[in-house]
């Protein structure tokens, strides 16, 4: 059973064909152009962004290359010279012994009395993490460093400038007793190592 | 037009049976008929009858031409009406509303006429009866038939000029062979079956086309045409006050038309006549009743407002398909001018690309030693961070400094690291000659202390009165708690030298 209404549109069809044909044709063309175009154009600001990147990475590129200033020796001297400062901002792991003699020694140059050093394990709740400077990397290290002395508190002063970098500070607790400062120290340690990109 | 240049005239009966052609030739005062043709073929509708006639045409490569079409059926329709007497333009209107009345099927038809003869069935001797009604042949058919018909020949060059139905050509054909004015009988036996046509005063009275009775091949029901042709004559005898049918004149090949004549003559007692003269098969005949009706300017279902129409739809074809034609243009100049900015920038970025890989050799140990520059300003900030940490924790065991000066003697301090800063505890001892001036003293170091150091939330804890080292002097003991930032913050900058 054919539906009439399938009857009547073809009838429609047939009657204005020559409208349909022009308005689907037209129809198409235009719409074949309008998603060819939109693409064109929309790959076209896509092209224009990465022109412009592209653009302005060479014109960064020659600024680097005229404007650039070369190494100097003394420039060279410096980075080896920070790079041996640096290492100095920790010990080895078999160094803890030296390190607790170079303690005592510069707080008896300091002028303090009674120096004490004892260690102790270190609270990794207290401990401060050091920040990397490549290619070293600074650890905690498991241990910290009592120091028990007496003395004035401007000895403790100079003493607490004269400590080597690789330690710092947890804690300082004084106390006068009979004319003089009693005084507990308690240093965190920073073991050095060589990061894995060096 | 062109095809009208050419000259080559064609007249055609078209028929649901077949078509059938004669290519004629005006002469002055006479028609010449040069040639003949026929298509037999199942024609439904005009669509087929333009093809047919288009194929039959083609094959004779005819070439450019003009043709007139004689329809019976094929969306074509007639009507005998009976009307009072009016002018010819509330005449057009009432056929055009009649005959959409009476085919309220068609949809835009197009109407054409012709008026009869004055239909008088008394002596009008009395002038206060008021004119005689008229008799109106009127034909429809819907323009998309003559659309269709179009459609068919245009394809091929060939041009219609005249559309007809067949009353009004066997009208025409009566005029030109009739020649008496006495009742008679027309009997046009064509392929698609038999058409009686009755005449009074030289003028059709009555068209009658029984119903299935082709007459293609298998002869033709004698009974068929007594039967109608009495039927006719009691419609004469009745409408025209006992008018009697004197002779049936009969357009058929040689052996039905002898069949025929023998039967009415016979039975009726009529004179049978050949109608159309030497002209052969009533198809012929009636093509070239075409001929002179379209000679005559007769009833013309393809009038020259349709020309005209056609040739308005013609320039707006054209111009919908100009527009069209522009938009589409606009269109694809628009993405076409899309793909050529692709192009364009596709081009530029190749060149860019090509030129940044050029300076990639020169920038490989620039970068190197960048990289190297960062890594040291990283290093010097570490280092920096480090001196800055004991430079602050010394500022702090300095505070001691401040107590001496103050008058306050320092009894316990402690500085501890919590997080990002330091918390700072001390207690002192004020004494002096009075209670207000160890106050006053124990206010000064108060004071001092978030002068020298970069101290945050400075609390006095506990302050209390204590024994005196000597019985004339007033001691307190005070405690206090601050925190200070990890890393000292860098001094003000010093002022230029000279301001």
């Amino acid at each position: 059973m054919k539906d009439p209404r399938i009857d009547r549109a073809l009838v429609w069809i047939v009657k204005r064909q020559f409208w349909v044909e022009v308005g689907v044709l037209t129809l198409l063309t235009v719409i074949c152009a309008l998603y060819i175009g939109r693409l064109a154009y929309s790959s076209a600001t896509a092209l224009e962004t990465q022109a412009r990147t592209l653009e302005s990475t060479r014109r960064g590129a020659d600024l680097w290359i005229t404007g650039f200033q070369p190494v100097s020796t003394a420039e060279m001297a410096a980075w080896e010279k920070g790079l041996q400062t640096t290492y100095r901002l920790g010990v080895l792991p078999t160094e803890r012994l030296t390190l607790a003699q170079i303690v005592t020694a510069r707080a008896e140059r300091a002028g303090l009395k009674q120096v004490r050093v004892s260690f102790s394990p270190s609270d990794p709740a207290t401990a401060s993490p050091r920040p990397e400077a490549a290619p070293y990397t600074f650890a905690v290290a498991p241990y910290t460093i009592k120091v028990e002395f007496t003395g004035r508190l401007d000895a403790t002063q100079t003493f607490m400038g004269m400590l080597p970098p690789s330690v710092g500070l947890v804690s300082l607790e004084s106390a006068r007793t009979s004319g003089t400062f009693g005084t507990k120290l308690l240093l965190t340690v920073y073991e050095v190592a060589t990061s894995a990109a060096k | 037009m062109k095809a009208q240049a050419a000259g080559r005239r064609f007249s055609a009966l078209i028929e649901p049976t077949g078509v059938y052609v004669i290519e004629y030739r005006r002469v002055r005062d006479r028609i010449d008929i040069i040639g003949r043709m026929e298509q037999r073929a199942e024609i439904h509708n005009t669509l087929d009858a333009g093809e047919v006639l288009g194929l039959l045409l083609g094959t004779y490569d005819v070439g450019p031409a003009m043709v007139s079409v004689g329809l019976r059926g094929l969306g074509s329709c007639h009507h005998l009406l009976v009307l009072p007497p009016a002018r010819p333009d509330i005449l057009g209107s009432v056929v055009t509303r009649e005959m959409r009345r009476l085919y309220p099927d068609f949809e835009d038809p197009i109407v054409e006429y012709v008026s009869g003869g004055r239909i008088d069935r008394r002596n009008r001797d009395r002038p206060d009866a008021g004119s005689p009604p008229q008799e109106v042949l009127a034909a429809a058919m819907e323009r998309v038939s003559v659309a269709d018909l179009e459609q068919g020949l245009g394809v091929r060059d060939i041009a219609v000029e005249h559309i007809s139905v067949l009353p009004s050509i066997v009208q025409k054909l009566y005029d030109e062979f009739g020649t008496r004015e006495e009742p008679s009988a027309v009997l046009m036996v064509l392929g698609s079956g038999l058409l009686f046509a009755f005449f009074y005063q030289g003028q059709l009275r009555l068209v009658a086309e029984p119903p299935g009775d082709r007459t293609d091949g298998a002869g033709i029901d004698l009974q068929v045409v007594l039967e109608q042709v009495e039927r006719g004559g009691l419609y004469l005898r009745q409408q025209f006050r006992g008018a009697q049918i004197s002779r049936l004149l009969v357009a058929a090949d040689a052996d039905v038309y002898a069949q025929i004549a023998e039967t009415v003559s016979g039975n009726m007692g009529l004179e049978v006549r050949t109608f159309g003269g030497e002209m052969g098969s009533a198809a012929e005949v009636a093509a070239l009743g075409v001929v002179l009706e379209q000679g005559d300017g007769g009833l013309n279902l393809f009038p020259l407002s349709e020309v005209k129409k056609k040739s308005a739809d013609e320039w707006t074809r054209r111009l919908v398909i100009s527009s069209a034609v522009l938009l589409a243009i606009m269109a694809w100049w628009w993405a076409g001018n899309g793909v050529a900015e692709v192009s364009r920038l596709r081009a530029r970025v190749d060149l860019l690309q090509q030129a940044v890989a050029r300076r990639a050799p020169a920038l490989q140990p620039i970068q190197n030693i960048v990289t190297r520059r960062i890594e040291h300003d990283s290093r010097v900030a570490v280092l920096n961070g480090a001196l800055a940490e004991t430079s602050g924790m010394m500022s702090l065991v300095g505070i001691a400094s401040l107590a001496g000066p103050a008058g306050v003697r320092l009894d316990a301090f402690s500085i501890t690291r919590s997080g990002p800063s330091w918390t700072v505890g001390l207690t002192a001892t004020s004494e002096a000659v009075s209670a207000s001036q160890a106050l006053s003293q124990a206010h000064s170091f108060y004071r001092a202390v978030p002068r020298e150091v970069p101290a945050e939330s400075v609390a006095l804890n506990d302050l209390q009165f204590v024994a005196a080292s000597t019985p004339s002097a007033e001691a307190l003991k005070f405690q206090m708690t601050f925190t200070a930032p990890l890393v000292a913050p860098a001094p003000p900058p010093s002022p230029a030298p000279g301001n």
